[in-house]
């Protein structure tokens, strides 16, 4: 039987390898952070690739090697394997790239994003060579497939950049803004979109998003996505319009839940998606407000994956367990338990307001202070709740 | 006349619905009324595995030949699912409401992952392989 299991659900290592490691990063990001804040040592790419690689971007990859088998019946053979080079890769290749930025060493940031493209090449391509050959019943698996060909083009971007600050390749400001728009919306927007379509109906009992609209999302987005890469305000509008659409549906749906907030996740998805709306009008005027476009961006998909990894965490332990015939199975609850839960919410809460008001100002040390509690928390939860398992496994426990 | 998915992805959606009010019931201490919308959802949900495990997994096991794929996953889940309804009910009868709601919160998430490989992956490959009217009316005279 426990055979079988594994057949669909891939070991909790890989899961909870990816989940630990993003979060440490974000952790030890954050720390790093309030280093070159006190030193004045202002550097904007390594505070956003802290949060988007070391935090999103582990995540994201983990749970696909979880989510790819559950809504897209996709099943990648020894799994453990590719999982190993795909977290070495981006492992090796972001603690090198982060050093380069925060010491101003372009050779590390060269093998850094060198790796990191690798990294992200590998894991994108083994993704979709999975689900390429399958039939998308599912507008969270249709998603996947653009939401992945985009982080393939934005990592290419990236690293054409990379090449331009040691003069391989002319620098232009458009390039910039070609990785800028291709993750941030052609993947991160996108593949919260997508997994949203599924989650919100099924896990809130809410109402579904209309059928034709989920099901042909990535069919207007593309375009609308395409057209805002030519770098005016006009050709944003859109693309806006339609995060805008996603947005509002989104909001209506959590609003209208049958289980109210008896799942304490909804609470990051409505913090979440409230910042993914103030962010709009902060893009479309980007030339003046990019920074407060980045930071309201970054608070949407850095609370609803804070929010998501809990509930992943927890559940993986409890099914896994159970499948395995253990001993004791702990539930969700006790194994990152509610007060945790509601310390990463208040955090993210406090995260964000604080952002909002302060950053105007300029005014980044108490922000920093509450990312460190904030990822702090958060990694002390997860690496709890993995421990856990660990613990009461019999893969784990010769009995 | 429905699809096989159209048909078994309603009654997920339905039985979501009547957890939904027990769950509400349970929150608000509501035991009494709370004690009969969960009866009302057990009787649902099983009846919903017992259309699957009797009539839709045989039907597919037979025409595909696949035995120990998808079909056996998913009987073992609704083993699962069935301990958890189980210690939801025991809850229930101690007014635990705590006890419920962490028995149900896992129950939930189980179920959904669960819906989820059915409406993407089994349901459609159900419809492709086997006669849909015929099989749905198999299931709706159980
Ligand atoms: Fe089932
Ligand atoms: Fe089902």
């Amino acid at each position: 039987m426990r055979g079988l299991s594994l057949l669909q659900a891939p070991p909790f290592i890989i899961v909870s390898g990816f989940f630990i490691s993003a979060s440490l990063f974000w952790f030890f990001g954050s720390l790093l952070e309030l280093c070159s804040y006190l030193k004045d040592l202002w550097s904007l790419p390594l505070y956003v690739h802290i949060s988007t690689i070391g935090f999103a971007l582990f995540v994201m990859f983990g749970a696909l090697f979880q989510m790819l088998p559950v809504v897209a019946g996709a099943v990648i053979k020894e799994p453990k394997r590719k999982a190993i080079i795909s977290w070495l890769l981006l492992l090796l290749g972001f603690s090198l790239f982060t050093t380069g930025f925060y010491l101003k060493n372009y050779s590390l940031i060269m093998v850094g994003s060198s790796l990191l493209l690798a990294g992200v090449l590998f894991t994108a391509f083994l993704f979709l060579y999975h689900l390429l050959k399958l039939k998308s019943f599912t507008p969270t698996s249709r998603g996947f497939k653009f939401a992945l060909a985009f982080v393939l083009s934005g990592a290419v971007a990236g690293f054409l950049i990379a090449l331009s600050y040691g003069n391989y390749t002319p620098y232009s400001p458009w390039l910039l803004h070609l990785h800028m728009v291709l993750m941030l919306f052609g993947w991160v927007f996108l593949l919260i979109a997508s997994v949203s379509f599924q989650v919100v109906e099924m896990f809130f009992v809410a109402r579904p998003y209309p059928r034709l609209y989920a099901m042909n999302f990535p069919y207007f987005f593309t375009p609308a996505l395409l057209l805002a890469l030519y770098d005016s305000i006009y050709t944003r509008v859109p693309l806006l319009a339609l995060v805008l659409s996603h947005v509002l549906l989104t909001l209506h749906r959590l609003y209208t839940s049958r289980r109210g907030f008896a799942d304490k996740s909804i609470y990051f998805w409505y913090l979440a998606f409230l910042n993914l709306l103030v962010s709009i009008p902060f893009f479309l005027f980007k030339e003046s407000f990019l920074y407060q476009f980045l930071l309201s961006f970054g608070l949407f998909f850095t609370i609803l994956i804070t929010g998501m990894s809990l509930r992943i965490i927890s559940f993986l332990v409890w099914f896994h367990l159970s499948n395995e015939g253990a001993k004791q199975v702990p539930l969700m609850s006790e194994v990152i338990g509610e007060k945790l839960i509601k310390a990463c919410f208040f955090l993210s809460l406090l995260l964000t307001i604080s952002l909002h008001t302060l950053s105007f100002h300029r005014m980044y040390l108490l922000p920093v202070v509450i990312h460190i509690i904030l990822s702090g928390t958060l990694s002390l939860s997860i690496i709890k709740g993995s421990l856990l398992y660990f613990r009461l496994s019999p893969l784990y426990n010769a009995s | 006349m429905f699809s096989i998915t159209e048909y078994l992805t309603d009654e997920h959606r339905e039985c979501d619905e009547l957890y939904a009010k027990v769950e509400r019931l349970v929150s608000e201490e509501r035991w009494q009324e709370a004690v009969k919308a969960f009866g009302e959802f057990r009787d649902e949900t099983l009846r919903h595995f017992q259309k699957e495990e009797d009539v839709l997994f045989p039907e597919f096991e037979g025409r595909t030949g696949i035995v120990m794929g998808p079909t056996q996953v998913m009987r073992m889940e609704h083993a699962q699912a069935r301990e958890l309804i189980s210690r939801m009910g025991e809850a229930l009868e101690k007014k635990d409401k705590r006890a419920f709601l962490s028995v149900g919160e896992t129950f939930m998430i189980l179920i959904q992952q669960h819906n989820m490989k059915e409406e993407q992956i089994l349901y459609p490959m159900c419809d492709q392989h086997l006669d849909a009217p015929e099989v749905v009316q198999k299931m709706e005279a159980l």
